[in-house]
């Protein structure tokens, strides 16, 4: 008997269940107050659960390199606690490296009627401007798309998600400065310059946003293989950006990095379009822009090879919130 | 409204985050979906803010936000009473009173669920965090992983018993030491 209430509040929380299971669940929890507990038992699991997928997101099956970026070094009480509490963070739909005074513009972003603007400063974002290998290392200029084996061209494997090119990884290289460290990642960077875009951002209103499509086209279920994109917001040149960057990619003002894994083996290979997003303070001089396929839960100096894996559309757009109340509702 | 100086915001923000979770299961026990707890806690937080003036500090501030999230639940599924997935009001009121009263013990529930996680088998673990992915569809991940998606349904549901079954076990431990 249990069992099959356990099945049906189950049902009832995924949205399966009919209006009669509803209704016999209805009739079940106004009747046992036992019942009560387990539903709101169940209900609180799910919550949970959806916290720690997204807890899981930004940390947890992150390359080991960006988990330590994740730890930013400019902390005010907030990050810190934010570190150790990345369940309560990922509930409140807040990513590592806010700044504390956005945390509640964040998360009633969407309701509000935000002005969105395409940052033109990053180029290039459907690969369509050259074909054959991004040029090598990380980037000295803005602009510029460089980093690991990877190339802009043509595929038969998938449409492209925009224009008629896309990027392919090849393979991974270690990372700059660690040229004995793991080749997990195939990494390819952009230094895009925020400097333009001084007056337009608000402090705790706006947010930059990064999104990028990638695609894995291998037919047959293969090793997992993790994509990511990061977002780092920094100050000072962005022609310095290549030493700083080797320094310490921690000393970014704010980061955020989303990703997924996969095995592919599906019948008909689709794009999967993943978004991370910062507030960036209005002095921010430059932002790091990173689209990565990674060897999942590797550590190792054999450099993880790909071809099959792609990315395309790499979109990076600034969202001005208006000032709360976001929203006027007549009653 | 309130006043836009810096502590004043800080103090709501400080509060709103520390006790946000507590306040999303509470909302989430009171409606259908996950994707409507979601609609109705930007609500939540607009009100809050709005109303933070009115706020006094030496009270206690969970017992008000969810005075505040009940009355906007209620809100909400008055506009959807139609549907027959929606509970009455009478049973909305008694699951708000005991998810208030039970909230120390959910809160203990989600601090366990960390090392319930890590007891599960790795690929338990992981379709489990990709089924509560943002933007997964449980029909593509099905057809990822060469099932169909009643069959996912059922062994997620086993996951969920499970790990219920260790969050429990856990705090009913915790109570016994």
């Amino acid at each position: 008997m249990k069992t099959n209430w356990h099945e049906c509040i189950q049902r009832y929380v995924n949205g399966q269940a009919t209006p009669e299971e509803a209704a016999a669940l209805q009739k079940a929890l106004k009747e046992d107050a036992e019942m009560r507990a387990l539903y709101l038992d169940y209900m609180n699991l799910d919550v949970a659960l959806g916290a720690a997928a997204e807890a899981a997101a930004m940390t947890g099956n992150l390359p080991a390199r960006a988990q330590a970026s994740q730890i930013m070094a400019r902390t005010s009480g907030w990050h810190a606690w934010l570190s150790w509490r990345p369940f309560t963070a990922a509930a409140a739909g807040l990513v590592a490296g806010l700044f504390c005074a956005s945390v509640v513009w964040a998360y009633a972003g969407p309701w509000a009627v935000a002005t969105v603007s395409q940052l033109f400063q990053l180029k290039d974002g459907g690969f369509e401007g050259r074909a054959g290998r991004v040029p090598s290392g990380f980037p000295m200029e803005t602009g510029v798309w460089r980093g690991d084996v990877a190339e802009m061209t043509t595929t038969d494997a998938i449409a492209a998600k925009e224009g008629r090119q896309v990027l392919r990884f090849i393979e991974a290289e270690p990372a700059a400065g660690a040229p004995d460290g793991p080749a997990d990642g195939c990494d390819v960077f952009q230094i895009v310059d925020l400097r333009p875009l001084r007056g337009a951002i608000i402090a705790g209103r706006s947010s930059l946003e990064l999104s990028a499509s990638f695609a894995d086209t291998r037919r047959a279920t293969g090793e997992p293989i993790d994509f990511f994109c990061h977002l780092y917001v920094c100050r000072g040149q962005p022609e310095s950006a290549r030493r700083q960057w080797v320094a310490s990619p921690r000393e970014a003002l704010a980061f955020a990095a989303g990703g997924f894994t996969t095995t592919c083996g599906a019948e008909k290979a689709a794009w999967r379009t993943q978004t991370v997003r910062v507030l960036p303070p209005p002095d921010s001089d430059f932002a790091v822009v990173l689209v990565t396929a990674v060897r999942h839960g590797g550590s190792s100096t054999t450099p993880a090879r790909f071809g099959e894996q792609f990315v395309d559309d790499v979109k990076l757009v600034l969202r001005t919130q208006p000032e709360l109340p976001v929203r006027v509702t007549h009653r | 409204m309130p006043d836009l100086n810096d502590q004043h915001h800080d103090q709501f923000l400080r509060l709103f985050v520390e006790h946000e979770p507590a306040l999303r299961t509470f909302v989430r026990s009171l409606v259908p979906s996950l994707a409507d707890a979601s609609e109705v806690m930007q609500e939540v937080a607009v009100v809050l803010w709005q109303k933070f003036g009115e706020f006094d500090a030496t009270r206690d501030f969970r017992k008000w936000a969810f005075g505040v999230a009940r009355y906007e639940v209620l809100t909400f599924l008055r506009d959807r009473v139609r549907d027959r997935h929606v509970f009455d009001d009478a049973l909305v009121h008694r699951l708000a009173d005991d998810a208030a009263a039970t909230e120390q013990r959910h809160e203990a529930q989600r601090e366990a669920l960390e090392a319930c996680l890590r007891k599960l088998p790795e690929r338990q673990r992981e379709l489990v965090l990709a089924a509560y992915t943002k933007g997964t569809r449980m029909d593509e991940l099905a057809a990822q992983r060469g099932q169909t998606a009643m069959s996912l349904y059922k062994l997620l549901h086993r996951i969920r018993q499970a790990l219920l079954e260790c969050v429990r076990r856990a705090i009913s431990q915790e109570e016994l030491t």
